[in-house]
């Protein structure tokens, strides 16, 4: 066949496309939450290409293949915006190592694997280190400085007081932190806690996310399906919640720009290899992944669901992908 | 049941003689690229040797031949001469002519009486690229009154320019050619289906239609979108129907024949078959693009250099490695193994559309499919590629995705992130698929076999066992056995006490 005629479009393309689609997202996190996501994510990077490297060597297979397309980077990259910054590096070190080898190499490697490697990381740290994965610091509250989080992420003995600047995951602490008023409880009321939601730096950074997705759906990189389904299914249902709840819930708006919605929905549900392939496949893979979303945050012992929903709707892929064949 | 969309569409082409349909799912829009149609279509000297390759010749070394005589099985002499050489090689034949002066014709040429009888005479294939027997297709059609005649004049393949070359020129003949194909067939509309950026080929078509085109004869634009030429493709974009792997177009009462092809049938027709076709020679290599009109049998050295076209390295016989021979459009092609080296053993036949030289570049390395979807966004069959890749070692699961329905357009190859050669993994398949139907088909004729063979010895036994018993039974009723009873008795009666 003529080569000259192929499309330009290749595997590294992609991925370098998608990563730049992370940037605003990232600097926004950078800026009001932690610099530090930047060194979490050059330490990712670092350890996951490295394992990728050695898992290839001793597979047999080429080294520089696997490195060049760019996959492992962002797999990696994804992860480290996941993890809460102050994670100790030793932590998010077995976390990239568990994302390579449990989520991918053992699979066979690129295209082969069932999850989403990211979020096998993720769960693998979530499950681990349950109190490290589920503290963040908030730079609104009050600043810590890159050092002395540098040394906490070394476990070097630091005069950090982690339980005044840390809180619980994004949308659960905000839900806490609203029910006190100058460190006594009070009456949770529906406008306390739109105040402490628009006060906190996650809509801005979901939007800086959400910017990226756009440009990717642009350039055609992904389909609207997933996103669209995902980010729907969760207004409704969070919507159905406000009105049907007598206690404040938070709104349906705010539930789409909070936590790890817009990451999730247009940058780590939308990994081709792990998502259903037709697009009413995909279109039932987004309502799947809003919903388990929901409901973990809602009712689930995690604060944050997006990991569990991914993982648990990578299992039904191909079920979803056989049942919808496309002339069946 | 009516198809209203079929129902619809042809209601359409039935009130104006030119309408437009929309563009299919699926698919790409490649830029055209036709080249050498600035000029009119070239010839080439008769070559001093015609090569032909067949499976059974019919003929031997030193007989003298005449043009349209059967050579070989399905193969016909394009030129009166004498055959030179028939070498073996592999399970083909090679079989070279030396044409004579005077191209005289068979006598079923000269005396055909009726339009069948000179298009069996002429052997007349399909000049499309596929090449099945005009004859037959015509055949395949005659119980009923055939509803829709389709002329594939779309040529959707990049570089290929041979018929848009002949449409500029021979329009005329073109229409003929198409009359004596709706007379043949009787059908109620016939469609002359074209791209809508061939504008050229479109006017001179149209004039030689209201010229000499019968009432039923239509023109439709259709889209330039490849693969829309291709027939399965074409119809469903014409008459939405969609004909699945085990149908022929004749099961919904639809022919399509190529538009060179209605050219040779006037020629045919005429009794004076032309035994060639126009071949488009195209690609960056190539010093003179151009449209060159070749006998079947010509190789392709000859035609090349004729056209000012040889790759320079060929003339000192040093080994060109950097230039590549493809036969057959850009997509559809096959390139030739040995490069520049296969040109002279070569030669231009029925399929032999178009000759791309073009430099070799290197090709991407293959990477893992990432399930991205792209190639089920272009596939015109409406197929899976990333599951047909993913699931090629289950025949099952081919089935399932249908594979069979795969027209190997190569659109999937094409926007593949990957650059998986997609195609080549499903010609692959549909030849294991093949393997494993024959396979099935032995085990159930090797089953019934047994069970006749099982039935024969039971029955064989039982009756050896009939005829054990029934001599049993004669042994006992035999009146020896008295005897040795009666012996006995005498024997214990003698016994001294």
């Amino acid at each position: 066949m003529n080569t000259s005629l192929h499309s330009s479009k290749s595997l590294t393309n992609v991925m370098l496309l998608v990563l730049l689609a992370l940037v605003p997202g990232t600097a926004a996190y950078a800026w009001l939450i932690s610099p530090m996501v930047f060194i979490n994510i050059i330490f990712c990077i670092l350890i996951a290409s490295t394992t990728e490297a050695v898992c290839m060597r001793l597979r047999d297979r080429s080294v520089a293949v696997a490195l060049r397309d760019g996959s492992i980077v962002l797999a990696a990259t994804l992860l480290a915006l996941a993890v809460p910054p102050q994670l100790p590096f030793w932590q998010l070190g077995l976390g990239a190592v568990a994302m390579v080898v449990l989520g991918k190499q053992i699979y066979g490697g690129l295209g082969q694997n069932l999850f989403n490697p990211a979020m096998v990381g993720f769960a693998f740290l979530m499950v681990s280190f349950p109190q490290t994965m589920t503290i963040w610091i908030d730079n609104l509250q009050q600043s810590v400085s890159m050092g002395q989080l540098l040394q906490a992420k070394l476990f070097v003995q630091t005069n950090i007081p982690w339980d005044s600047i840390t809180q619980a995951t994004p949308l659960e602490s905000i839900r806490l932190a609203s029910q006190y008023s100058a460190g006594q409880p009070v009456a949770l009321t529906q406008t306390a806690l739109n105040q402490q939601l628009i006060n906190s730096p996650w809509p801005i950074i979901n939007f800086g996310f959400l910017a990226g997705g756009l440009w990717l759906l642009y350039k055609r990189v992904i389909t609207w399906h997933i996103p669209v389904s995902i980010i729907t299914t969760l207004f409704l249902l969070h919507g159905l919640l406000t009105l049907t709840s007598s206690q404040p819930q938070i709104s349906a708006m705010f539930a789409v720009v909070s936590g790890a919605t817009m990451l999730g929905a247009f940058f780590i549900a939308t990994d081709p290899v792990t998502a259903a392939t037709s697009n009413i496949g995909r279109i039932i893979y987004g309502i799947g992944i809003g919903s388990l979303t929901f409901v973990v945050r809602e009712w689930g012992g995690y604060p944050e669901g997006f990991a569990f929903a991914v993982l648990l709707m990578n299992m039904c892929v191909p079920l979803i992908d056989s049942t919808l064949n496309r002339h069946a | 049941m009516i198809n209203w969309r079929q129902h619809y569409s042809m209601a359409r082409h039935l009130t104006n003689s030119t309408s437009t349909v929309s563009a299919f799912r699926g698919g790409i829009a490649l830029a055209p690229n036709k080249q050498g149609l600035s000029n009119p279509i070239k010839t080439v000297p008769l070559p001093p040797e015609l090569l032909f390759n067949a499976k059974e010749p019919l003929i031997e070394v030193g007989d003298i031949v005449l043009a349209g005589q059967e050579i070989a099985a399905g193969v016909l002499a394009s030129w009166s001469g004498r055959i030179s050489d028939v070498q073996k090689n592999n399970a083909d034949y090679t079989i070279k002519l030396i044409p004579d002066g005077t191209n005289t014709f068979t006598s079923a040429i000269t005396e055909a009486d009726n339009p069948m009888a000179a298009i069996d005479a002429a052997g007349l294939a399909g000049l499309g690229g596929a090449g099945f027997s005009t004859l037959k297709k015509l055949l395949s059609q005659q119980q009923t009154q055939l509803a829709t005649l389709v002329i594939n004049a779309a040529e959707c393949e990049p570089m290929i320019a041979c018929d848009e070359a002949l449409m500029l020129e021979n329009a005329s003949e073109v229409v003929l050619g198409i009359n004596v194909l709706t007379q043949i067939t009787q059908c109620k509309q016939c469609i002359v289906a074209i791209e809508d950026t061939k504008i050229a080929a479109i006017e001179s078509i149209k004039k030689a239609m209201a010229e000499y085109a019968d009432a039923r004869v239509q023109l439709c634009i259709i889209p330039t979108r490849y693969p829309g030429g291709a027939e399965t493709v074409l119809l469903r974009q014409l008459s939405g129907v969609r004909i699945t792997k085990n149908q022929h177009p004749a099961d919904h009462n639809m022919l399509c024949f190529n538009v060179a092809t209605a050219y040779s049938v006037h020629h045919a027709v005429k009794r004076q078959p032309l035994f060639g076709r126009v071949v488009s020679v195209a690609g960056s290599a190539a010093n003179e693009p151009c449209n060159v009109y070749a006998l079947f049998g010509t190789s392709l050295a000859h035609l090349l250099k004729h056209t000012n076209n040889l790759p320079a390295h060929l003339s000192n016989n040093k080994i060109n490695r950097h230039v590549a021979i493809t036969l057959g459009g850009p997509l559809s092609g096959t390139a030739l193994e040995k490069g520049v080296n296969d040109l002279p053993n070569v030669a231009v036949n029925a399929k032999c559309n178009t000759v791309i030289i073009e430099t070799t570049n290197l090709k991407a390395t293959e990477q893992a499919c990432i399930r991205c979807g792209d190639c089920a966004d272009v596939c015109p069959e409406s197929l899976m590629p990333q599951q047909l890749l993913r699931y090629r070692h289950s025949v099952d699961m081919l089935y399932d995705y249908h594979l069979p329905n795969c027209i190997e357009c190569r659109c999937c190859d094409l926007v593949c992130p990957s650059s998986i050669p997609l195609t080549d993994y499903f010609i692959k398949s549909k030849q294991t698929l093949k393997t494993q139907q024959q396979i099935q088909i032995d085990a159930q004729l090797a089953e019934t076999r047994f069970a006749a063979r099982e039935k024969r010895l039971a029955r064989r036994a039982k009756e050896r066992e009939q005829e054990l018993l029934d001599k049993k039974r004669q042994v006992a009723s035999a009146p020896a056995a008295m005897d040795i009873k009666a012996a006995l008795a005498r024997a214990k009666s003698n016994k001294p006490s």
